[in-house]
């Protein structure tokens, strides 16, 4: 009888174990993305037609707004390029990730400027510099994430402070789950090790299923809320999300794999080996 | 390799299998202990979903794909209801509020003249124009969508009916506190000047009549048609009325001028 809850208790502490050992990769490795800024910014470049989506987009809401203070269509034409979108694109990431408010691409903001003083001499410089901030408003608004800037100070807030009480929590719940094994386990070392490393590799096959649960999850019918742009970013998000969930978890697996093959192979030379 | 399978014994091989299945029974036990806490505390994470459709159904690609629709008329053989402030039809409906007649539209109708059809259609919540009232020296900026953040900043524009210079009846709104001149001594009455500026053209409408209605005759009032390039504009009223207002304000006013820019 003893032996049977013994066992029983073994397993509730291995199934505990895995998912302490889950969570803390999860949370570990959302938190290295999603507080890096060049994760924001490989995603936007990996994100197939996204960029071009946002410079289309940008450049009709220039010369539709432009044209509104009366100045000449020709002043707003060909002043956005595909790579002066994605330098706005990654700037704005910047500016929403330190908290800056820094202007949109000056290159940008004077090149229009120069044009509308060519064309217009006799608008006042005032009337120019107002004109400037308004589209400057109008290019950081369009060439933003949506949702951005909204939810990142939430993650930031989340990843710096109440993680810090998650990592502490599953660090001492993972201890304790370890000590809780390893006695329950019973018999030699080898043994005991054996079934921690079954939680290891249990954790490890979680983070597989999750990528692959990533992997299968239908983008148009999720992210079916939010614009083409958005769409685009968000399903691209998604599978680096899956691709480093199962690094992560191939990683895990194969620790275990080489453990035991390791000690398969130690036995083997060990019974080889003369006396 | 055949050597390998002969020097396993039955024990080994067992050994092998649990070592193989145990890291997979504990994972699929966690996952299962994972969903049903999940399930139990949030639901159906599928709900959550539902929610942010329905939260963000008047996000800049909806209003963008009906008003293609209106006013481009892609696919002529189908109709295409048109989405208006207050019908059932409108994700921001509720019942109480402003409404206009819903109309549809046969996919005739044209982007206005050449001179309009290259026009980039505004994105919801954009400004795209200037409402002015000359009478009372009154500018304010003019927004596509009469949400509640369009009429905080300025005047909104209902999305089921038609911009300036395509044909149909527009149909504008703002708070009362924004127009409150419109009832000072000096009142707005017929034969008072509103003009549009956009960058396609600047619109003069005079206004035709000024009348209050209760919130329930509304619908009788403000009717979108495809024949009609009347402006109507309505606010609440009493219009030193911070809150509570049971009654509207309509100002219809007639085409009579077009100055059509050069885009």
């Amino acid at each position: 009888m003893i032996r049977y809850i013994k066992n029983f208790v073994l397993i509730v502490a291995s199934v505990l174990l895995s998912l302490c050992l889950f969570f803390s990769v999860v949370c570990m490795v959302s938190g290295m993305l999603l507080t890096s800024p060049g994760f924001y910014k490989g995603v936007a470049q990996r994100a197939p037609g996204y960029i071009q989506e946002v410079y289309e987009k940008t450049q009709k809401d220039i010369i539709f707004k432009g044209t509104l203070s009366g100045l000449d269509k020709s002043v707003f034409e060909n002043l956005l390029t595909y790579d002066i979108t994605e330098a706005l694109i990654n700037e704005r990431i910047d500016n929403v990730m330190t908290g800056a408010d820094m202007p949109s691409l000056k290159v940008l903001t004077d090149a229009m400027r120069e044009k509308a003083e060519e064309n217009f001499p006799q608008v006042e410089q005032q009337a120019l510099d107002d004109f400037a901030d308004f589209m400057d408003n109008v290019i950081a608004e369009d060439t933003e994430i949506s949702f951005f800037p909204d939810i990142y100070p939430q993650l930031d807030a989340f990843f710096s402070s109440a993680s810090l009480y998650l990592v502490m929590i599953l660090s001492v719940a993972i201890v304790g789950l370890f000590f809780a094994v390893w006695f329950t386990a019973g018999g030699n070392v080898q043994n005991r090790l054996r079934w921690m490393l079954f939680s290891v590799s249990a954790a490890g096959l979680m983070c597989i299923f999750l990528s692959v649960l990533l992997f299968l999850l239908n983008d148009a019918a999720v992210f079916n809320f939010s614009t083409q742009d958005l769409r685009i970013y968000l399903s691209e998000m998604k599978i680096c999300f899956a691709s480093v969930f199962a690094v992560a978890g191939i990683v895990l697996v194969l620790l275990v794999v080489i453990y035991f093959i390791a000690v398969a192979v130690y036995k083997k030379l060990k019974r080889k080996r003369p006396l | 390799m055949r050597n390998f399978f002969k020097s396993a014994n039955k024990n080994s091989v067992r050994e092998i299998v649990f070592n193989l299945c145990m890291p997979i029974f504990l994972a699929c036990i966690s996952f299962v202990i994972l969903f049903i806490v999940i399930y139990s505390q949030i639901g159906n994470p599928g709900r959550y979903i539902e929610i942010l459709k329905v939260t963000t159904q008047s996000s800049d690609q909806v209003d963008l794909l009906t008003l293609k629709d209106i006013y481009e008329g892609e696919d002529s053989s189908e109709k295409v209801p048109v989405v208006v402030p207050g019908e059932k039809d409108d994700p921001g409906y509720s019942s109480g509020e402003e409404g206009n007649s819903g109309i549809e539209n046969d996919g005739s109708s044209e982007a206005g003249g050449d001179g309009l059809s290259s026009i980039v259609f505004p994105a919801y919540n954009t400004r795209y124009g200037i409402f002015e009232v000359p009478k009372y020296n009154m500018k304010q900026d003019l927004f596509f969508g009469a949400s509640y953040a369009a009429v905080e900043k300025g005047v909104g524009q209902s999305m089921g009916s038609y911009l300036p210079g395509f044909g149909g009846t527009t149909v504008l709104c703002t708070h009362n506190s924004r127009v409150r001149q419109f009832d000072s001594s000096n009142p707005i009455t017929a034969g008072d000047e509103i003009k549009i500026t956009t960058n396609y053209g600047v619109y003069s409408y005079i206004v035709e009549s000024v009348i209050i209605v209760d919130t329930s005759d509304f619908n009788k009032y403000v009717v979108v048609s495809k024949d009609n390039n009347d402006l109507i504009f309505y606010t609440c009223y009493p219009l030193h009325t911070p809150s509570g207002a049971t009654q509207r304000m309509i100002i219809t006013a007639k085409l009579v001028s077009v100055d059509i820019l050069d885009i």
